[in-house]
Parts: C-alpha cells; sequence; structure tokens
C-alpha cells in the first residue's frame, strides 16, 4: 500500500468504518512511514478534540418541560388517532416507490401532510422520469441517427461537443425531448451498470429556483448546484450557452466530476 | 409490528418505553440544525408526534434511535430548511487532504504541532464552526460525530447514499477544519503563512 491509497482510508479509518484487510494494511504501512503516521494521528486528535468539545456543547441541561410539552400533544393524539382513513408511512420504502408517491400525493392534494413535502421535488419530477425511463430501456432509447442528430443540434446551437466517452461511461444513445414545457436534448451515458442522464438546454429557457442555491459547490472552475430529489440526483450547471442537468440515482457516482461537455466556441 | 388491536394505552407505554429515552439525542442534534432553541423545541415535538402517529410502523426490536432520526431529519428537511435557508457557496477546490497537516507543519514546527492550536480552541469555538457548515455537510456530520451513527445508518436516516455520506462527512470535515484554522490564524494562536 502506498501513502495516496492509505490516506484515500484515512476517515474510515479514524471511524471504524473500513475493513479488517483494509485497517491491517494501513497499519502496515504506518509503521513503516512516519509521514502518514502523523497525518493520521493529527487527523485522529483532532477528531478526538472536535467531539470533544461537540459533546460538552451537547450536554443538555434541562428537557423535562419539553418532555411535558410533547406529552400533552400525544394526548391529543390520542382522542384523534385511530381513525380508518389515517394513513402512515412505513420507515422503508424504496425510493423509487417514494418518487412516484410523491407525485400522487402532490395531485391528490397533500392534505395530511400539511406544509412540508418538498416544494420543489415537484419541479424536476419530468426530469426525474425521463431519466427513469431511459436508465430503465437504455437499449430502446439508442439509436444512432437520433444520436448523431441531436449532437449536431446542440453543437450547432449551444456551440457544445459531447464526448463520447466519459469516466469510464460511454454514450447510449440521445433524444430530443420537450420536459417541463423545454426542449431538451438527453443524452444517457451507460457501462452496463451505471446510467447517466445528460439534459442539455439553452440556459435561457431554464431558470434555476432560489432554494436550490444553498447547495452551489465551485469546483475546477465551474459552478455547481446539487439537488436530491429522493431518489434522483441531479447536478445542474451551465456551460456557455447551455444548462447541463446531469441525472443519476446512484449517488455514489460523482456528478460533480461528470461532465462530458466542452465548449468549442 | 404492534397488532391493530392494541390500545392507546399500550401504544403510548410501549412509545415512552421505546422512543421518549431518545429525546436528548434528538434535542441536541436538533439544536445543532436550527441554531436555536425555539426552533429546536418545535422540531422535536413535531417528530415525536409523527413517530408517535407512526408507531404502528415500527418494528419494536429493531432501532428506535435510527428510526427517530429519520423522522425528525425527514421534518427538517421539508419544513424547516428553506425557512432559515441563505444561500451559502462552498468552494471545496482549494482543500485537499494534506491542507491542515502542511499549515500545521508549516506554522508550528514541532513535534505535536496541534497540541498548541487544540489547547486554545473553546468548546464555543466549534460550536460556531459546525453551524457555519452548509445543513447537508452539517447533518452528516453532527450525526456522525455527535450521535455516533455508522455511516450505514446515516445513509438511511438522510435518505443517501453511502458513496454522498462519506464524501459529505469528508468535505464536512474539510469546512470545519478550515473554518478552525481560520479562527486560530484570526486571534493569533498560529501564524498565517497561507498568503
Amino acid at each position: 500500500m502506498n501513502c495516496q491509497e492509505a490516506l484515500d482510508l484515512l476517515y474510515e479509518i479514524i471511524d471504524k468504518e473500513a475493513s479488517q484487510i483494509d485497517t491491517q494494511e494501513v497499519q502496515k504501512h504506518l509503521d513503516c512511514c512516519q509521514d502518514c503516521l502523523k497525518k493520521f494521528q493529527l487527523e485522529e486528535s483532532l477528531q478526538a478534540l472536535v467531539k470533544e468539545k461537540l459533546k460538552a456543547i451537547s450536554d443538555i441541561p434541562r428537557i423535562d418541560h419539553l418532555k411535558a410539552k410533547v406529552l400533552s400533544k400525544l394526548e391529543q393524539i390520542d382522542v384523534t388517532y385511530f381513525r380508518p382513513s389515517e394513513k402512515a408511512t412505513p420507515f422503508r420504502i424504496p425510493s423509487v416507490a417514494l418518487a412516484a408517491a410523491a407525485s400522487f400525493i402532490i395531485l391528490i392534494g397533500a392534505a395530511f401532510w400539511g406544509k412540508g413535502l418538498y416544494n420543489h421535488y415537484t419541479d424536476y419530477i419530468p426530469i426525474e422520469r425521463a431519466h427513469w425511463a431511459a436508465a430503465k430501456n437504455v437499449d430502446g432509447f439508442s439509436d444512432a441517427q437520433k444520436t448523431a442528430a441531436v449532437l449536431a443540434g446542440i453543437g450547432s446551437n449551444l456551440g457544445l461537443n459531447l464526448a463520447h466517452d466519459f469516466k469510464g461511461l460511454s454514450l447510449r444513445g440521445g433524444q430530443s425531448e420537450e420536459i417541463k414545457g423545454v426542449n431538451m436534448a438527453h443524452f444517457v451515458y451507460g457501462n452496463g451498470q451505471e446510467t447517466v442522464s445528460v439534459f442539455v438546454l439553452p440556459a435561457n429557457a431554464f431558470t434555476l429556483p432560489e432554494d436550490l442555491m444553498q447547495t452551489k459547490v465551485y469546483l475546477n472552475g465551474h459552478c455547481y448546484l446539487s439537488h436530491n430529489c429522493r431518489g434522483c440526483w441531479l447536478v445542474f450547471h451551465e456551460e456557455g450557452k447551455a444548462m447541463i442537468i446531469t441525472a443519476t440515482t446512484n449517488h455514489a457516482f460523482g456528478l460533480t466530476e461528470f461532465n462530458p461537455a466542452s465548449n468549442i466556441i | 409490528m404492534a397488532e391493530p388491536t392494541t390500545t392507546i394505552g399500550e401504544k403510548r407505554k410501549s412509545f415512552e418505553a421505546e422512543a421518549l429515552p431518545h429525546m436528548n439525542a434528538l434535542y441536541r442534534t436538533a439544536l445543532r440544525m436550527t441554531k436555536n432553541v425555539n426552533d429546536a423545541e418545535d422540531l422535536v415535538q413535531e417528530a415525536f408526534v409523527k413517530a408517535f402517529r407512526f408507531w404502528e410502523k415500527f418494528q419494536l426490536g429493531s432501532n428506535a434511535r435510527a428510526w427517530l432520526f429519520k423522522i425528525m431529519t425527514n421534518v427538517f428537511i421539508n419544513e424547516y430548511r428553506s425557512k432559515s435557508r441563505s444561500p451559502m457557496s462552498v468552494n471545496v477546490d482549494d482543500l485537499d487532504d494534506n491542507f491542515l497537516y502542511g499549515q500545521l507543519a508549516t506554522t508550528s514546527p514541532g513535534d505535536n504541532p496541534e497540541k498548541q492550536l487544540f489547547a486554545k480552541i473553546l468548546d464555543d469555538d466549534v460550536k460556531k464552526a459546525i453551524e457555519k457548515l452548509p445543513e447537508d455537510f452539517r447533518l452528516v456530520v453532527v450525526l456522525s460525530f455527535i450521535e455516533g451513527f455508522s455511516y450505514q445508518e446515516i445513509a438511511e436516516i438522510a435518505d443517501l447514499q453511502l458513496g454522498t455520506v462519506k464524501s459529505r462527512l469528508h468535505r464536512g470535515r474539510k469546512l470545519l477544519q478550515k473554518e478552525l484554522l481560520d479562527y486560530a490564524v484570526k486571534n493569533g494562536f498560529i501564524k498565517d503563512t497561507a498568503k
């Protein structure tokens, strides 16, 4: 194991989340590498310090009044609880079902959910749906002629080139779709396991809502906005005249690093 | 799962025995997330009310603490997040993995460069640094650091993929380190060599 490999596992080791084999390998490396050992020790002691300070500020002196408040609220619920129409959310719902259920609930009015339930959620459901549909049926999606035409289209309209292979994924197909009233070029990249949808559209045809701005991240000179739609991970960013939206259902996939577009203007 | 015939009294009893003992833990996380006592109390109350309504769905014997945190996290994301949100951008470009080490090594050479820095940092400084983290990062940092949840548990609580939990925890830590270091530089605990 070299230094980089050891450092990549640093936090997993500190958090005791690394596998036994990894832990042993890292230990072996640390036994003979002073530099890495120091880095590990520094991170470990910083972690310990932060945890200790956090614990200190997290000791809650009085919570009795809160307990009393909760108990009195429960009293009120007792009376009304056992109505046959009452619905409850189970602990684990697959995110696919949740995404589908969400649109349904919103349609019927969301009365029992009260004020919550992801206002911005509805905004991107069409994009999620398009991604799911394409990911589910990649073969049905790929049509060489269509793909070439769509590629040429964004090339001339928005001045963008799209790479055919990127991050180990290759372009499987592309077509034009009208989503949210905007004509988008929808491309799918895949490697047989992962699929990433790339939507390209004119930047001026698409406004990003305020609530996304909090998730702004700058990477490699680009500004990214990422948005988790529960089940679908969306990343928005502007590239010249184009807005690019990437979507994946595998959150482990680093979407901010997935930008197969290169500006040719 | 509780039988449908369970009386309200029995339901109350099992809820009070299984769920209420976790209130302290939920409250301290609520405090870090909402950053104020009133919102934290409201959040905890709402989470418990919701948990009670859904108590039949909870599998007795499974992890009540994680289940309650999941409910509270949902309530927080749905109802509290947008209220207090202010646009904030995070620049993680300049935070490479060795950044803290490099800083400390150059500012205070010696066997334990971190010792003199750490000795001067106060509880309150850490609190401020944590509260400055963007919510998405703060949530995973708090769940991991304060509550000691595993990556997998955090993934379920916050409805994230494991890889996202890891990367947010990683970035959260880097941002936290940067905050603490900036603070130390500002207060003259260590010299600023970054410029």
